[in-house]
């Protein structure tokens, strides 16, 4: 019992440090909980979901015209370079005749695998008034079957919708909704396995609340008034570059994409996959750097009550009973703090999997805490804090008592290589002294350094976070003046007259996909500019211009001159220019010349922008800029709480890692510091000698951090774009930095001061007598 | 630099096990003086030095070193005090193991604009031949000399030395003791050394008695060379 009262005393006099040390053991308890009970959740009714629905291994994007080849040899009267939208309006049976050639020549050069045309068509559903967005998508055979969460799909005059939507739209089945220019019923809720179909030109713009898949039944699908999209869903085993390889002659086929890259499911595979791991890393990560400092404070702890432990062995006690109160408090501790954090997690781990289902179109499964839960998040760190503390309280304890109750005198590691030598010996005397703490005490300077390294970059990415999404699409369309976009056939099914006149086509740019855009150079309403608000439209005329997230992609530079390439024609141009924006992988020309490239005339467009609000049956298709910006900021909400949390969480983290560090490091170099006062120097003084150092390797690890994080930005923004099409764009601006350096000033200084303040409450004469250099 | 204590009183604890370290002692320390302060275990010998130095504060009372009264200083003062004018040599020696014998002298010759030669200190007190040692490649009583050297680099006017051969032998020791009287000579420091060890008492110019916190006796002494003292008398 008095041991036990001897470590909770001993602990009890680090109230702040074991504080902090907890608030780091409950985030990471909880971030491992809402992460992995959340993903969890959706991740088992998904992969059931997936696999009962068939879904796609690949998709196959076509040609949205007719070739010449193909007009010359349909089976129909078709015109080449006809839009297969317009075909379909004017004849179905013929754009059914030219489709099933088309999967005959993909079929027949990709053995093995099973194809199958998926349709959409795009419309409004308007619930109570309220104008959203809905992607009708018509019901496969075998490849991306439909899943019927409730109620039965869809008769004639009935339609079917997502249940996030309808429970964030209030809809149950049985309520009559208008969708496009007809009222529906209800029939059930339903969810598509295939996330190639994104329901605004923007990958990431899709929010359960203002969006939803829809099913209809196939005879009101055709019925129904709107441009038909088709894409060609592939189940096989065949690989990406065998697929590219085997259809490399096939001039229609566009993009081959796996579903566990395309743009939204790779996402979501990545968000299942990884955000387990990423839970299990971050919290592994945090609790790593709690794990250290806790064995950094029980060694603290254990070198200070060296002597009296040394008392009590040559008094008899045995290494269990030393060892047992240490074990106990640490362990009960951990296991409290963790379960505390577990249950937070648990609390909140429903919300998160709102989120989740908010912005994914999954199925919801229940929330179970399981074993394993309970084993990653709580029993694993607490036996490796156990582990750790047990290793160092045999190492302290395995000397002899004689070697104990002495006074600790380790033997320094003299510089051994000359050069170095020589080195330090310039320095003057106390800078030499910095140098030696540093080098005397490595382990803990590297221990300093990993959990500083790892604060600085939780603070650069949590500065980074902030408006990201505003960075994205927000500001990206707050700086477009037109008020609609006018989605037109080609040729021609839209009255252009009076409007900017786009052309908009897929291609490959420099090996990589990429939309193409064609402008008018003397646009008012599409503006492109670059970091310096310089207008580069003029320039059109001239070559390429590529945004700032396709140069992250593909590494041009303005000069390079690259082939752009699409169904059957390829020409070579110039970068002219970066524009700045982040809209994905856009670059820029003169319409007229894309026109001219691609059709051989200087006529045509596809998309028109227009400076009035335009009405909804002015073309195949139509979008209002400021109702999507709307969406975009209610979609911007639910991403700004999550990012604040993360902020928040991370921030946290920094703090008291660069809080607790500096403590520790402060109160280790107590008896220099003493020393060096009774000696007669100054406290600046002091503070330069003893600290000076640690304030050189912090000066040296955010100059380092710096560039280092640039890069791994820089990384992370290419590898989400080439493997997701998902432009992320973080990026480390001097505001960045000048707050990130102020910030960890104030944190190591503020942890310096607490620290010294403390110390400079030791009696002097106390200090000489420990005698721990 | 002269010292003077009066009616300094110093207790530790509260209350009922409230202990009186110094009680009412008074004593007058002359410049350039040897003084030996000898006493038994709790006699309160170390208390004596730390106040004395403005390591510690005391209860009541007035110390005056070289005209200034230190026990109305502030700890920024003291510093400054100690800095200027303060000698330590320790029992344990409390070198910086992580620098060569010259750099600890160095580390304290820095701390005033004109100190001694570091090296001539060392060679004073017969280490020049070890100067580019660590403190742990030398003996007990080297690195004593060590700690000696580095308190006399800054020209302090007083030196407080406690035990300062606690931990030597009595060859080791009196080679200490040698040097400490040989430059308090030389330099004309006043040199207060507290020992438990009587034989030591003979070096002294002035040695003080302490027993239960109190003055038992002071006395003019005419000093002897070190190797003629007995230790442990």
């Amino acid at each position: 019992m008095m041991f036990f009262k001897h470590v909770l005393r001993t602990f009890g006099r680090q109230k702040l440090s074991v504080g902090l040390l907890g608030v780091l053991l409950v985030v990471s308890g909880f971030i491992y909980t809402v992460m992995s009970l959340s993903v969890a959740s959706v991740q088992n009714a998904s992969e059931a979901f997936f696999d009962t629905s068939n879904q796609e291994d690949v998709v196959v994007q076509v040609s949205p015209f007719v070739g010449f080849d193909e007009a010359a040899n349909a089976p129909c009267d078709v015109a080449p370079m006809t839009a297969l939208s317009a075909l379909y309006a004017a004849d179905q049976a013929c754009f059914e005749a030219l489709l099933a050639v088309r999967l005959d020549v993909v079929a027949d050069a990709t053995e093995g695998m099973d194809w199958e045309w998926r349709f959409h068509k795009d419309g409004f559903i308007d619930p109570e008034g309220k104008r959203h967005r809905a992607r009708i998508l018509l019901d496969n055979n075998t490849i991306n079957v439909a899943l019927i969460e409730s109620g039965t799909f869809p008769d004639m005059g009935e339609v079917a919708v997502s249940r996030t939507y309808a429970r964030l739209n209030d809809i149950d089945i049985g309520d009559s909704v208008r969708v496009g220019d007809a009222t529906y019923t209800i029939s059930g809720f339903v969810l598509f396995p295939d996330y190639n179909l994104p329901i605004f030109e923007h990958l990431f713009a899709f929010d359960s609340a203002v969006t939803t898949p829809m099913a209809m039944h196939e005879d009101d699908f055709h019925a129904f008034p709107s441009s038909i999209g088709v894409v060609l869903s592939g189940v096989g085993e065949k690989t990406h570059d065998a697929l590219e390889h085997a259809l490399q002659d096939t001039t229609f086929v566009t993009m081959v994409i796996m579903t566990e890259n395309n743009p939204r499911s790779g996402a979501i595979y990545a968000e299942l996959d990884g955000s387990q791991a990423m839970g299990l890393f971050l919290s592994i990560a945090i609790a790593s750097i709690g794990m250290i400092i806790v064995g950094i404070m029980v060694a603290k702890t254990i070198s200070d009550d060296r002597r009296a432990l040394g008392v009590f062995k040559s008094m008899g006690t045995t290494t269990r009973e030393i060892i047992t109160p240490y074990v106990v408090a640490i362990g009960v501790f951990a296991v409290l703090t963790l379960t505390l954090g577990a249950l937070l997690g648990a609390w909140v781990a429903p919300w998160m999997r709102g989120l989740y289902l908010r912005f994914y179109l999954l199925p919801e499964g229940d929330i179970v805490y399981r074993v394993s839960d309970a084993m990653l998040g709580i029993a694993l760190p607490t036996l490796v804090v156990l582990g750790l503390s047990i290793w160092r309280l045999e190492v302290t304890i395995g000397d002899r008592p004689v070697a104990m109750v002495a006074p600790v005198v380790a033997k320094p590691r003299p510089v051994k290589r000359a050069w170095m030598r020589r080195i330090i010996n310039r320095f003057h005397v106390l800078t030499r002294l910095q140098v030696a703490l540093l080098m005397r005490q490595w382990m803990k300077v590297a221990v300093y350094v990993f959990g500083v390294s790892m604060a600085l970059y939780l603070v650069f990415i949590s500065l980074s976070m902030r408006g990201v999404f505003d960075r994205t699409m927000h500001d990206y369309y707050g700086n477009h003046r037109y008020e609609s976009v006018v989605q037109c056939d080609i040729p021609a099914s839209c009255d252009a007259n009076g409007h900017e006149r786009g052309l908009t086509l897929e291609a490959h740019v420099a090996g990589e996909q990429a939309t193409i855009i064609g402008l008018e150079p003397t646009s008012t309403l599409y503006p492109l500019v670059d970091r310096r608000g310089n207008n580069l439209l003029d320039s059109l005329e001239d070559g390429l211009i590529i945004s700032r997230s396709f140069q992250d992609l593909s590494r041009l530079r303005v000069g390079d001159t690259v082939t752009i390439s699409w169904f059957g024609g390829e020409v070579d141009v110039d970068v002219i220019a970066i524009t700045d924006g982040y809209p994905g992988a856009h670059v820029y020309v003169n319409r007229v010349w894309l026109s001219e490239q691609a059709f051989g005339r200087d006529d045509v467009f596809n998309r028109l922008y227009t400076e009035e609000t335009a009405s909804d049956d002015a073309g195949d298709f139509v979008w209002h800029r400021r109702a999507m910006m709307s969406q975009l900021e209610e979609l911007n909400t639910g991403y700004r709480v999550m990012i604040m949390l993360m902020v928040g969480a991370s921030l946290s983290i920094a703090v008291i890692v660069v809080y607790l560090l500096s403590v520790l490091t402060v109160e280790g170099r107590s008896y220099e510091m003493s020393l060096f006062k009774v000696l007669g120097y100054e406290p600046r003084e002091i503070s330069r000698v003893i600290l000076g150092g640690y304030t050189k390797v912090n000066l040296i690890l955010f100059v380092v951090m710096v560039p280092m994080v640039v890069f791994s930005f820089m990384w992370l923004r290419r590898y989400f774009l080439e493997w997701f099409g998902m432009y992320f764009p973080l990026y480390v601006v001097v505001v960045d930095v000048i707050v990130a350096a102020v910030l960890f000033a104030l944190m190591s200084l503020f942890g310096q001061f607490h620290a010294k303040k403390k110390i400079a409450r030791y009696s002097l004469q106390e200090a000489m007598k420990r005698y721990q250099v | 630099m002269g010292i003077q204590l009066k009616s300094v009183t110093k207790s530790y604890g509260e209350g009922d096990v409230k202990t009186k370290a110094l009680d009412d002692v008074s004593m007058d320390i002359k410049d350039g003086a040897f003084v030996v302060v000898l006493g038994p275990s709790g006699s309160g010998k170390s208390t004596l030095l730390n106040v004395m130095s403005g390591l510690d504060s005391l209860d009541q009372g007035e110390i005056t070193i070289g005209g200034a009264r230190i026990d109305q200083m502030k700890d920024k003062e003291l510093t400054a005090f100690r800095r200027k004018h303060v000698g330590f040599v320790f029992q344990q020696y409390n070198l910086l193991h992580t620098l060569t014998v010259k750099e600890n002298v160095e580390i304290g010759a820095r701390l005033v604009d004109e100190p001694h030669d570091p090296m001539r200190l060392l060679e004073d007190v017969g280490l020049k031949n070890h100067v580019t040692k660590y403190p742990f490649q030398l003996s007990g009583g080297e690195q004593q000399r060590v700690s000696i050297a580095r308190a006399l680099a800054k020209k302090p006017k007083v030196l407080f030395c406690d035990e300062p051969t606690g931990a030597l032998d009595e060859k080791m020791g009196k080679v200490v003791l040698g040097i400490l009287q040989r430059l308090n000579k030389k330099h004309n420091t006043t040199v207060v050394l507290i020992t438990h060890n009587a034989g030591i008492a003979r070096l002294a110019t002035q040695v003080v008695r302490l027993n239960s916190g109190k003055v038992v006796s002071v006395h003019d002494n005419k000093p002897v060379a070190a190797e003629e003292i007995s230790w442990g008398e």
